[in-house]
């Protein structure tokens, strides 16, 4: 057991597995959880432009409450082999989803998810495992893959070291279909990871060294492949206390490649692009801290001329803040780290750049109660490519949290955010150039089983 | 070994930030062919034509330097050149640059015959052809195609008629009392002579070649027929016509001041029909296609000479093969000369040819049955022996029919060796019987200069012109169909609706209220139109080869206060209705020395696109977004522009400035282009929303480009442009373009 859960461990430190069940040891053969989570979110707009639409029967504000229900079944065939099963039942909201309607077809109905699905096994020894299926595969930065998609991956336990090496393919609207007598491969989006990790045998440094892989033939004809070399240091310095008061981790990626025939005169698109991430985690008594930088490589000036240096971003970085970047509580897909980029494959494509910095501090009052302040600024590296704007915005949040043990958390939050010329020019609806204050608020109930 | 590698890659990439400059995009003017219904472009790309006639005054010939003194063109027979027309090949970079900059992918450029093969049969004016080449060359710098079009209209130039164009003016300066409409008509057609109505196109030999019987030297040429008998004898008949008209007694009628000033200026002798042509200067100049004899005797013996005039021979052939053959070698020195170039999309072969023959029919027909003689039968049975001779005698004078059947009157008239049943048959099934094979026998000549050679084709100018009637015409229908041995074949018709100075010979420009305009729908007109194309040719590819508007309506001064609102407002119907039906289009007409005065100095005519300072005009109607090329099968597109009539929805802005464009299965990898008047239309930048792939926008070239992703059959992808517009929140967009300016949006 001890040896086990010291690979899972460095798995989980080192290549960044999501999968909270990877960490849990099944309760039996049959280990049922459950999440159900209860978000209300509420802002001012939607936007940073309050010029009035001609009509809006809801004004500008913007928000919903609704339930997501996630229950999940590990089965422990045996000790080295599991079967996960996960699912989500929402999002529904409460004043939209019907109980009442029988039609599966209806849009008003609630939405079934499979999140996971996936079987995953080692050796007694832990020195191969495997998984394959449907999950939220990650590479070891996060910065480029982060998605639910299925893949099947090994992985190798050499002493101190865990080789990975995983190939998938990522939902796409260009599936061929099942036919067993055609090539079902031609357009689709295929990715694929080796990475190296080593942890120093104290566990205060650790390394993970590799490359992601994408070929994205989801545009016919146009492939984009792109090899991404990936750099992700984790160094724990610890404290009079056994667990380590401060973790820093940096990430680096680079992603080199073709885009065939996306630039303007038909030929090939050159792609050279970067993203770093620098985060840290410290905690001094009840005081945690988390200090996260990213950025986020631009364009140049010119889309189309045969060169692209934006970053195919996942969506997912180790920020805190709330709306500048992912939300973890809920993610509505209104944070602006996705917002000012678009949509190409799988991915976010960042033509104006990201530089983003933020800092958390939570104060652990006691079992109950943990006050959170989250401030957090972003801007765009090129500009030119927001309208000649550079500043995208300013978050500040104050995160209120009260527990009971494990199993029930609940979030107050009131966020306010400044924007800058940058958002709006990305996110505006009327004004391209309004930066009225965004203000509002959330509140998360999330019970656990 | 990996981790050495990494460092400096990364580094290389942060290093990269400079700008590469932008890449020329893929060559938008390759050679066009046809593919069922459709123009498709070398990168199988789908064409949509956007073009416009090129231009007004290439009607008349060069003279340099061109002054306000068109009569020195249009009364003498100087030296004359049809170079430099449209304009000059120095000016050319410019003037293309402006029609790119205006959205218009396609020229027809004007050609004439004359032009060509100015002075005799066979020898050809090299320096025209040179400069033909060259202004063909210089559209495709500027991503321009160009239809090779042979023009003319009422024929020749060299078939004209004198005008006074401002009797109101003439009788002010006379001190002309009591002066009316029917006193200003008359003295339109007495000098002074300011002006003329004419044709286009042919030659002087080829007139000469088809009226053999003229004498084109009269120093009477041109002038008005009916004054060729006026003397004052005629004058008094006409007073004895007027007097049984109105029941007036003899001496009752007072002779207005105008007719003594029209009979001061009558001619010194009496004329012929031989010495002039029996054309009127109506002011909708085609009249005369419908009432001169000349006029439908030239076309007779060009499209049917073998059968209507089989024993008039020059050189030892027919007057039709003579005729048909010289253009056909005509238009082999022009394919010689383009053949090679990409950029040119086809080749017109002749505009707007006349079918009408009432005129002649009716003049062969009194003519060679002596029929003048039971007409004035007829006349005394119906008024009585002295009124019914009054008429006869003014009929006859008046040189409106022939006056008898005797052989020197039917050699003046040039019916001596016409046969009347051929003549009567070309009333009927003209197009099928004359028109298919001189289609074939022409355009087999241009291919076998350029074997890719696309042919472009249009119905003649009939009696359903004044008759209406549709596609077919029943079950007496004998329509044209797609003439034997053309490999490629467009068919080009022409529509203009209701614009026109109405029937007389000193009309003013129409007049017209926006309102009345606005709201009008030519989209049944022009499907109606379109629909020839697709009902007999066999499905081809439909471009309006011409469409457009006065730009004076009103007088040009009321036109320019309204910023020519009107005009707009009829463009924009056109526009919309093509956009409706998805058909191509070429506007009538890019002049750059359009004039105030003499408009596009031919006939009166102001349709020019660009004003005398070269500013356009009417441009948010035909200056409008659109797909120059998709890369699937077109299926719709719209403009909703300001001149657009708005029925407003309760909390929807007027979408004012909204594009789309939607097309089928992908079959290219070349982008969809899409012209974007950004400057014009969208001033604040514009969003764009697409089914799917990406999209680059290319401000200098105003040009969106689109990469759909999806490849598979029966996907539909489509682009939508939308400005700001206030009060409207846009949402799901893909980009935001702004000059240079780009952000990503979902």
């Amino acid at each position: 057991m001890s040896a086990h859960r010291t690979i899972l461990s460095l798995a989980a430190m080192l290549f960044a597995l999501p999968a909270a069940a990877q960490e849990r040891t099944p309760r039996g053969p049959v280990d049922l959880d459950a999440e159900l989570l209860t978000p209300l979110v509420l802002f001012n707009d939607g936007d940073f432009d309050r010029t009035p639409p001609a009509y809006n029967a809801d004004k500008q504000h913007v928000g919903l409450v609704g339930t997501l229900f996630r229950p999940g079944v590990t089965f422990a065939i045996t000790q080295q082999l599991r079967i996960r099963y996960q699912a989500e039942v929402g999002l529904n909201l409460w004043s939209r989803n019907n109980a009442d309607r029988l039609d599966a077809t209806a849009d008003d109905i609630f939405l079934l998810l499979h999140r996971q699905v996936y079987a995953e096994g080692d050796t007694a020894d832990d020195r191969f495992g495997f998984k394959v299926g449907y999950d939220r595969w990650s590479d070891p930065t996060q910065l480029m893959f982060a998605h639910w998609t299925g893949a099947a991956g090994v992985r190798f336990g050499l002493h101190d070291a865990e080789l990975q090496l995983t190939a998938g393919l990522l939902p796409d609207a260009t599936f061929e279909g099942w036919q067993v007598t055609e090539n079902n491969f031609t357009h689709d989006i295929f990715f694929g990871q080796v990475s190296l990790g080593v942890m120093e045998s104290s566990r205060r440094f650790g390394a993970v060294i590799g490359s992601n892989v994408l070929a994205d033939c989801s545009e016919v004809g146009r492939p984009l492949v792109l090899i991404a070399p990936h750099l992700h240091l984790m160094l724990a310095i610890p404290s009079f206390h056994a667990e380590p008061n401060l973790e820093v981790t940096l990430d680096l990626v680079g992603q080199f490649g073709t885009h065939v025939g996306t630039a303007l005169d038909g030929g090939d698109e050159s792609q050279a692009a970067w993203a770093a991430q620098v985060h840290a985690d410290a905690r001094i008594r009840a005081l945690g801290v988390s200090i996260n930088l990213l950025a986020l490589s631009p364009d140049d000036e010119l889309e189309g001329n045969g060169f692209n240096g934006g970053f195919h971003y996942s969506g997912l970085s180790r920020s805190r803040t709330l709306w500048l970047s992912e939300n973890e509580l809920v993610d509505l897909w209104n944070n602006l780290d996705e917002r000012t980029g678009t949509r190409q494959g799988g991915h976010f494509l960042h033509r104006m750049g990201l530089l983003q910095g933020d800092v958390r501090v939570a104060w652990t009052a006691g079992p109950v109660f943990e006050p959170a302040l989250i401030v957090g600024a972003a801007g765009a590296l090129r500009p030119a490519n927001a309208l000649d704007a550079g500043f995208i915005g300013l978050e500040t949040d104050l995160d209120l949290t009260f527990r009971h043990r494990d199993v029930l958390e609940f979030h107050v939050i009131g966020s306010l955010i400044v924007p800058g010329g940058a958002a709006a020019a990305a996110v505006n609806r009327i004004d391209r150039t309004a930066t009225d204050l965004q203000f509002g608020g959330m509140t998360m109930l999330t019970v656990t089983f | 070994m990996r981790s050495s590698i990494l460092a400096p890659t990364l580094v290389c990439a942060m290093l990269v930030a400079c700008s590469e400059p932008l890449p020329p995009p893929p060559d938008p003017t390759t050679e066009v062919q046809t593919d069922l219904t459709y123009l498709k472009d070398a990168h199988g790309r789908y064409v949509h034509v956007h073009g416009i006639n090129l231009g007004g005054s290439t009607k008349t010939p060069f003279t340099a330097p061109y002054d306000d003194e068109p009569e020195q063109v249009y009364f003498t027979d100087l030296d004359f050149t049809y170079v430099d027309r449209p304009f000059p090949l120095d000016e050319a970079d410019h003037w293309f640059g402006v029609l790119n900059e205006q959205g218009f992918n396609a020229v027809r450029f004007i050609l004439n015959w004359e032009g060509i093969e100015p002075d005799q049969k066979g020898v050809y004016d090299t320096e025209y052809l040179d400069y033909v080449d060259a202004m063909v060359a210089m559209a495709h710098e500027h991503d321009i195609y160009v239809l090779m079009d042979m023009h003319q209209d009422m024929f020749s130039r060299h078939l004209f008629t004198r005008m006074n164009e401002d009797p109101w003016g003439t009788a002010a300066d006379e001190g002309l009392q009591d002066m009316d409409d029917i006193g200003a008509s008359i003295m339109a057609m007495v000098p002074p002579f300011t002006d003329t109505r004419r044709g286009d196109g042919a030659p002087r030999w080829a007139v000469q070649a088809a009226l053999p019987h003229k004498q084109m030297d009269s120093e009477y040429w041109g002038e008005p027929h009916i004054l060729g008998q006026l003397d004052m004898d005629m004058v008094l008949a006409l007073v004895d016509v007027i007097g049984i008209l109105t029941g007036a007694e003899p001496g009752e009628i007072e002779v207005p001041d105008w007719a003594s000033y029209v009979l001061s200026q009558l001619p010194d002798r009496a004329y012929g029909m031989e010495e002039t042509t029996n054309m009127l200067p109506w002011s909708m100049w085609g009249i005369n296609n419908g009432t001169s004899l000349d006029m439908e005797m030239v076309w007779a013996a060009f499209f049917a000479g073998n059968d209507c005039f089989p024993t008039r021979e020059i050189d030892g052939a027919n007057v039709q093969d003579y005729l048909q053959g010289a253009y056909a070698d005509a238009w082999r020195e022009v394919a010689k000369r383009v053949a090679d170039d990409d950029n040119v999309i086809g080749y017109d072969i002749i505009n707007e040819p006349n079918s009408i023959y009432l005129a002649l029919t009716l003049g062969a027909f009194v003519g060679q049955t002596g029929a003048m003689d039971g007409i004035e039968g007829l006349l005394i049975d119906l008024l009585g022996e002295e009124d019914g001779l009054a008429f006869a005698n003014v009929f006859q004078g008046l040189n409106l029919i022939p006056p008898d059947a005797e052989p020197e009157t039917l050699a003046a008239w040039g019916l001596d060796d016409a046969d009347l049943m051929a003549i009567m048959g070309l009333n009927y099934g003209h197009d099928a019987n004359y028109m298919e094979p001189f289609y074939s026998f022409v355009g087999q000549a241009i291919q076998d200069e350029d074997p890719s050679a696309v042919i472009w084709i249009e119905s003649t100018s009939g009696l359903d012109l004044v008759t209406g009637g549709g596609v077919g015409g029943g079950v007496m229908e004998l329509n044209m169909s797609w003439p034997e041995g053309i490999d490629q074949l467009v068919y080009a018709p022409h529509w203009y609706p209701d614009i026109y100075p109405m029937v007389g010979l000193v009309q003013e420009p129409r007049d017209f209220s926006a309102e009345e305009i606005r709201y009008r729908d030519y989209g049944p007109d022009i499907e109606d139109v379109a629909s020839r194309g697709w009902y007999s040719l066999g499905n081809v590819p439909v471009v309006f080869g011409e469409f457009g508007t006065y730009y004076n309506f009103s007088g040009i001064e009321a036109s320019i206060e309204n910023d020519y609102l009107v005009s707009s407002h009829v463009l924009d119907n056109y526009y919309e209705a093509f956009e409706e039906q998805y058909l191509g289009h070429m506007q009538w007409v890019f002049t750059t020395d359009n004039s105030y005065t003499e408009g596009d100095w031919w006939n009166g005519e102001d349709f020019s696109v660009i004003d005398p300072s070269g500013e356009p005009r009417g441009e948010l109607a035909y200056c409008r977004p659109y797909a120059k090329t998709t890369a699937g099968k077109p299926a719709a597109t719209h403009f909703y522009g300001p001149m657009r009539y708005y029925d407003p929805d309760k909390a929807t802005p007027d979408p004012v400035g909204e594009f789309y464009v939607e097309y089928e299965s992908r079959e290219s990898e070349a982008p969809t282009e899409i012209y974007v008047p950004e400057a014009l239309h969208y001033p604040d930048g514009f969003y764009v929303w697409l089914s799917d792939g990406r999209a680059i926008y290319d401000p200098a070239r105003y040009t969106l480009y689109h990469y759909p992703a999806e490849d598979a059959p029966g996907v539909n992808h489509w682009v939508r442009l939308l400005p700001p517009l206030a009060g409207q929140e846009h949402e799901g967009w893909h980009y935001f373009f702004q000059g240079e300016g780009m952000v990503n949006g979902r």
